[in-house]
């Protein structure tokens, strides 16, 4: 007979945040020690965060690496850690500990209005690195504690914030009692009902990743991280600037991380955000209970179905953006007395024709969660979701499009098919996902919390192809009145189609299938093998993952914990080609183009497949490239905390094994003995430490310090010359070495609380792989860029002023510098072997990492006004953004140029600006944005609620916000030499922010 | 009682995993079964010109034979319009940017900036083209064709591919059989009469030979070439420009004698061939004969 106890979960999964939570609504108390030493204690920290500002910023950042053109060298070494040593550490006074005694503080969590228990709540103390969550009963017991003045904070998604202050004495044990949570509107929790999160982007960028406004925060995580999420989302922000493979992301427990190129998929959650609502977010390198983590911090999701509250939640949702409506629907028992839970949730979303032109959204999403509760000490959980999505997508575009079209979303990708519009670039994706976990809890303070996770993840993209014709995609630099720049009347010619012939600058599908048809006819007439001239080729990228992993967190005594884990993951990753249309054809024929022109009397070289030469590939059939990559991960890492009154210090260590080869299922004729079977195996073998502590001055006041040092294993994706063709690998292909220092202080001073941030980070080491295609040697080039160095640094800011008690303002912003800080090797490499490999060097120095604000901010004000009516207005800023580089344009390719010019001084004229306007990176137009958020709840009785929400963004209706750009990587060269007359050729693409958007909802809850 | 509750809730739990099962089956035949996107396939077009030809190419080139940038109406409201199948174009590559069409009393050509012509402007293709408004001349002085004069230039350059488009329409469908004009390379006169016969006529040669052919290849170091052709006796000859790009470039000239078709153009006050594709010689045999005096 199972015997029910509501203590089973008192650490369930302990689920640590071991951040250090900065929203710290804590008492203005200042107890234990004497105000006057605090305040001196205060002055020594700011002026040491002061002094670290003006070292960070100290150095003199130029626009770009001139002197490298010009092969003069000019460079600054830093020594962060004694600089950091003598003005940071230097200053902290240590204080006596007081005795520690095991002292514990408990309570159980309810709705202030249905009295029903809230589980899931995350309960967490203000400058201690112990949290955890309510169980299903509402219930939490926090052991453990240190005597002195405790600030607890209580959240949960959709309730208002709750704070306890209170004196805590050493063995003592307190008990809260029932502990009220009322219902919240806050447009930047990720509600389960009024927020759009896990969403895709409304672009896909270049590279084909189907990159996602990726949501980190949880329901009680950092200021600056909640709201930066959110309102900097939409100019495509990057949490310091990194890219998101150095941010860890689990569920329950499991990394799942591309391991192919370190990011996680925001999409595969198929924007269930009742589902995935709980969630544990650890930023930069402070410590958590689930994993070592990364220079990106870590999150962790959890969806124990023990951990969502009883009842029914559904909402449906209108919005102007990927899609249109959003239907919602989520059940969960809540533990029952049996000891099993269920949560069930499913998800539609769709839109015929998204907010821009010829994109499309079809979603469908399901989830399904179990656990078993057996006893105190065991318990099971089962996780099954997925959700298969079909969308068009919309591209990037040229400056004169937007300008042409008058229309800052203008997309190239679609055209109509029979008067309907037909876009060619469609992504489906589609990852089911199964865990299971045991957590184990043998002893009262020691979790053992052990899963098995299985993942397939395929994911296809459609794309134009085609075959001795010229390039039909209606913005092709040929198409464009700028080429014929020469010649007004043409241009005054293209010009007004461009304006008025929508089947000039979109995709004329039915132009396509009549080329393809008569191909069929010469074929019936003449006698000739034509197969299709334009084709819609599907690029697939499948993935299989088998992740086992073990974490323990255990208390080794009333001051000190240690956690640890071990994990094992298995991938295999495939790669492959597949007709989609052949458009009206009757089969494509497998061979490389560009070869079929550079080689011309090779007919081996040409062919795909060498073992199925001159195929004529069918609807379906896979064709051009053909291989897997197989993986695999294990990784250890431990990590000891201690906590004492005054201080918490952590360290941690990690060591990871990263293999992997390629398999490949072509003989590629351009590698006829490097493409077909096994490659080579690539180990490496890397470690990691990171140690950090915090200084508590009081209740209120807090100074951290962090530091992670990494050496980490290049990921596959970025490992191969050329995967599609052969088994070779970049040269030298190394790891690199990253390192990252931060410092933070936290305070509250009555009203106000706030946190401030100054983070530097090194990247050292990194390669960069892009491909294009070159117009000098017309074919298809790879470009690799080794041994970059990179550095990220900057401040960051979170306050919040509770005005009144209904009245907050918030203000969070970044001031950040990410630069390129070397000199890297380029290799340019001709897929085809038409040309040997040549090596080049790059002249990167002092460049800005592209695709991300450097500077941003928000300032927002909420109003909880009477009646249950929620107000929110919030304004961000963004600037500082740049393109992305092109490393070409910064080598001396660039300086290739056909002179010109009456006298020498005019020919170096002409030579300097050429070389300027081609190594110039651009800055993305930044702006304002401003948003509106109205909500309000409605009790229809004592269970049942319905909340309306409408949330109006970027009401000025800002146009011209660019949230990305990239430069192309050919040169515009004229008989192999740099054109003058015609610079700007080859013109950066950008993408552009939506203008006014809104989103709807109606929730109802019971 | 706790027990009929275990029972009760296991009903429950039943019930949730019957309706899960159920919704996901339905969703999942939602999905794989709905029809978004979905398209018409596009018919078959077999274009019908509503454009009815008015002149002859041969009348137009005869009425215009000096350089016109800019070919006016023929009558009030009436345009210049000619007929003709297409000949020459960019099949192989050989011809780059030009298409050849014909009609019963001569042949002319059309100069357009724009590649992959083929694909709509088949051989045998007839076309129908408005040529009020665009120019004729001559290319660098020599071959007269349809193309565009941009102010102060004595020479005719190509037409974009747009505005091309708006001058003609498709009629019929492509690989129609075409008149090849069966020629000696002595018939080949330069008088005015000759040029506007002759000039981008589709012409078979019988009984000739290339010099080198056999040991040379159609182009050499990868780059444009000239070739000869030859009479059976070696007394009359005729270059052939071959381009590097073309489909034929590193191919071996034909050993021996036989036929050659091939596009006529003029360069130099010269007849010169344009193979248009690899099947432009045939019925070749024995060995190439020697040329002792060029």
């Amino acid at each position: 007979m199972i015997i029910y106890t509501p203590r089973f979960c008192v650490k369930d999964i302990k689920i640590l945040v071991r951040n250090k939570i900065m929203r710290n609504d804590i008492s203005s108390q200042t107890k234990g020690l004497g105000s006057l030493k605090v305040n001196d204690k205060l002055f020594m920290v700011m002026k040491s965060f002061i002094l670290l500002m003006l070292f960070l910023f100290s150095s003199n950042i130029k626009a770009d690496d001139n002197s490298g053109i010009k092969l003069k060298k000019t460079s600054v070494h830093y020594n962060h850690n004694a600089l950091l040593s003598t003005s940071i550490v230097e200053n902290v006074v240590p204080v006596d500990n007081p005795i520690n005694q095991n002292s514990s503080v408990s309570g159980t969590v309810v709705d202030s209005y249905t009295g029903e228990p809230i589980p899931g709540a995350l309960i967490n103390i203000e400058g201690n690195v112990q949290s955890t969550t309510t169980d299903p009963k509402g219930y939490f017991i926090l052991n453990n504690l240190i005597e002195g003045n405790i600030n607890i904070e209580i959240s949960s998604t959709g309730y208002s914030l709750v704070q306890k202050s209170f004196m805590l004495k050493g063995g003592t044990n307190v008990k809260l009692g029932t502990i009220k949570m009322t219902r919240d509107f806050d447009p930047y929790a990720d509600d389960e009902d009024g927020m759009i999160t896990f969403d895709e982007d409304l672009f896909d960028d270049e590279s084909g990743s189907n990159q996602t406004i990726g949501n980190l925060s949880g329901a009680s995580s950092d200021l600056y991280t909640r709201i930066s999420g959110f309102a900097f989302g939409v100019a495509r922000f990057r949490y310091r600037g990194y890219d998101s493979r150095y941010t860890d992301v689990y569920i329950n427990g499991l990394s799942f991380n591309d391991p192919s190129r370190g990011r996680f998929n925001f999409s595969a959650l198929g924007g269930m955000n009742n589902a995935f609502r709980n969630k544990n977010v650890v930023n930069g390198a402070d410590p958590s209970g689930f994993s070592f983590g990364d220079v990106g911090g870590a999150t962790n999701i959890v969806t124990m179905a023990s951990k969502f509250a009883p009842g029914l939640r559904a909402s449906v949702g209108y919005t102007n953006r990927n899609y249109n409506w959003r239907g919602m629907v989520t059940y969960s028992t809540g533990l029952l007395p049996n000891g099993w839970a269920m949560t069930a949730s499913a998800i539609a979303r769709y839109a015929h024709e998204g907010a821009i032109d010829g994109t499309f959204y079809n979603s469908y999403g399901l989830f399904l969660s179990a656990d078993k509760v057996l006893n105190d000490i065991n318990t099971f959980s089962f996780t099954v979701f997925g959700s298969p999505t079909q969308r068009g997508q919309a591209a990037a575009s040229y400056e004169e499009c937007y300008r042409l079209t008058g229309n800052n979303l203008y997309n190239p990708n679609w055209g109509y098919q029979q008067g309907k519009k037909r876009n060619a670039r469609v992504v489906e994706s589609f990852d089911p996902t199964f865990t299971f976990n045991w957590v184990w809890t043998p002893l009262k303070n020691t979790t053992v919390n052990t899963g098995l996770g299985f993942r397939y993840s395929s994911y296809a993209s459609t794309a134009l192809n085609w075959y001795d014709t010229s390039d039909p995609r209606p913005d092709y630099y040929r198409r464009l009145p700028s080429y014929f720049s020469s010649n007004p009347s043409l241009q005054e010619y293209y010009t007004d189609q461009w304006e008025n012939n929508v089947d000039f600058r979109q995709i004329n599908w039915d132009d396509l299938y009549q080329v393809n048809y008569l191909g069929r006819y010469e074929n019936q007439m003449t006698g000739t093998d034509k197969g299709s001239t334009y084709i819609v080729e599907k690029r697939h990228s499948n993935q299989t993952n088998l992740t086992f992993g073990s974490t323990i967190d255990t208390d080794i005594n009333h001051f000190m914990g240690l956690q640890g884990g071990i994990s094992f993951r298995w991938t295999k990753a495939d790669y492959y080609k597949t007709i989609d249309d052949l458009l009206g054809g009757e089969f494509w024929l497998d061979i490389d183009q560009f070869s079929e022109s550079d080689f011309p009397d090779n007919s081996d070289i040409l062919q795909n497949n060498m073992n199925n030469p001159n195929f004529k590939a069918r609807k379906d059939d896979k064709f051009g490239y053909n291989y897997s990559i197989y993986n695999i991960i294990t990784n250890l890492w431990i990590q000891n905390t201690i906590n004492l009154p005054q201080w918490e210090v952590y360290y941690g260590l990690s060591l990871r094994n990263y293999t992997f080869w390629r398999d490949g299922h072509m003989r590629n004729g351009r590698a006829p003995n490097n493409s077909y079977g096994k490659g080579d195996i690539n180990q490496f073998i890397n470690g990691a430490f990171k140690a950090g502590a915090t200084y508590k001055f009081d209740g209120n006041n807090y100074f951290t310090l962090n530091f992670i040092g990494e050496n980490k294993a290049p990921y596959f994706n970025n490992a191969y010359i050329s995967a599609k063709i052969k088994d070779t690998t970049v040269p030298n292909l190394k790891s690199e070495n990253i390192y990252s220092i931060d410092a933070s202080y936290r305070f509250a001073f009555n009203k106000l609380k706030g946190k401030v941030s100054a983070f530097y980070t090194g990247f050292n080491d990194q390669t960069e792989i892009s491909s294009f295609y070159h117009d000098a040697f017309q074919t298809y080039v790879n470009y690799i860029l080794t041994g970059v160095k990179k550095t990220f640094k900057g401040l960051e800011l979170g306050l919040s002023y509770q005005i009144t008690p209904e009245i907050k303002i918030t203000a969070v912003g970044t001031w950040a510098k990410y630069l390129y800080k070397n000199r890297p090797t380029g290799i340019t490499n001709y897929e085809n072997g038409s040309l040997p490999d040549t090596s080049q060097v790059v002249y990167l120095k002092n460049y800005h990492v592209g695709g991300t604000p450097q500077l941003a901010g928000n300032i927002g004000i909420n109003w909880k006004a009477p009646k249950l009516w929620f107000f929110e207005i919030n304004l961000s800023l963004f600037e500082d953004a740049y393109v992305d580089l092109a490393p070409i344009k910064r080598t001396q390719a660039i300086t290739d140029i056909t002179l010109t010019g009456n006298s020498e001084s005019e020919v170096m004229e002409n030579y300097n600006n050429a070389v300027n306007q081609l190594k110039h990176q651009d800055k993305l137009n930044g702006g304002l944005m401003l948003n509106v958020s109205i909500g309000k709840l409605i009790y229809l009785d004592r269970k049942n609620s319905l909340s309306i929400n409408v949330t109006l963004n970027n009401i000025t209706n800002n146009k011209n916000l660019q949230t990305g750009g990239y430069e192309q990587g050919r040169l515009p060269l004229s008989n192999g030499k740099i054109d003058t007359s015609n610079l700007n050729k080859y013109p950066n693409k950008y993408y552009y922010a939506q203008g006014f958007n809104v989103f709807a909802n109606v929730g109802y809850r019971f | 009682m706790k027990m009929t509750n275990n029972n009760s809730y296991k009903n429950n739990i039943y019930k949730i995993f019957k309706y899960s099962l159920g919704i996901i089956s339905v969703y999942i035949a939602m999905f794989f079964t709905s029809c978004e996107p979905c398209y018409d396939t596009p018919p078959m077009i077999v274009p019908v010109a509503s454009w009815q030809a008015n002149t002859t190419i041969y009348d137009l080139k005869e009425m215009f034979y000096t350089n016109t940038p800019d070919i006016p109406e023929k009558s009030a409201g009436v345009n210049y319009i000619i007929k003709g199948k297409v000949i020459g174009n960019d099949v192989s590559g050989n011809i780059y940017k030009n298409l050849m069409i014909q009609d019963e009393t001569a042949a002319i050509t059309i100069g357009i900036n724009g590649t992959g012509l083929f694909n709509t402007y088949h051989l045998g293709q007839e076309l129908v083209i408005n040529c009020t408004g665009l120019s004729i001349g001559r290319s660098s002085g020599n071959v007269q064709q349809l193309g565009t004069i941009a102010s102060g230039s004595s020479s005719i350059g190509w037409l974009e591919l747009p505005i091309f488009q708006e001058h003609v329409q498709l009629n019929g469908l492509p690989f129609q059989p075409v008149d090849t004009l069966h020629v000696a390379i002595s018939d080949l006169g330069t008088t005015k009469e000759d040029l506007l016969k002759y000039q981008s006529q589709l012409v078979q040669f019988t009984d000739v030979f290339f010099k080198g052919g056999g040991v040379e290849g159609f182009t050499a170091n990868n780059n444009r070439t000239t070739r000869y052709l030859y009479n059976s006796d070696a007394s009359k000859s005729l270059p052939v420009l071959n381009s590097q790009y073309s489909d034929f470039a590193t191919k071996i000239m034909p050993d021996g004698i036989g036929n050659v078709v091939s596009i006529l153009s003029y360069y130099n006050n010269n007849y010169q061939l344009l193979l248009i594709q690899d099947n432009n010689w045939f019925d070749f045999t024995g060995t190439t004969p020697e040329v002792i005096n060029e």
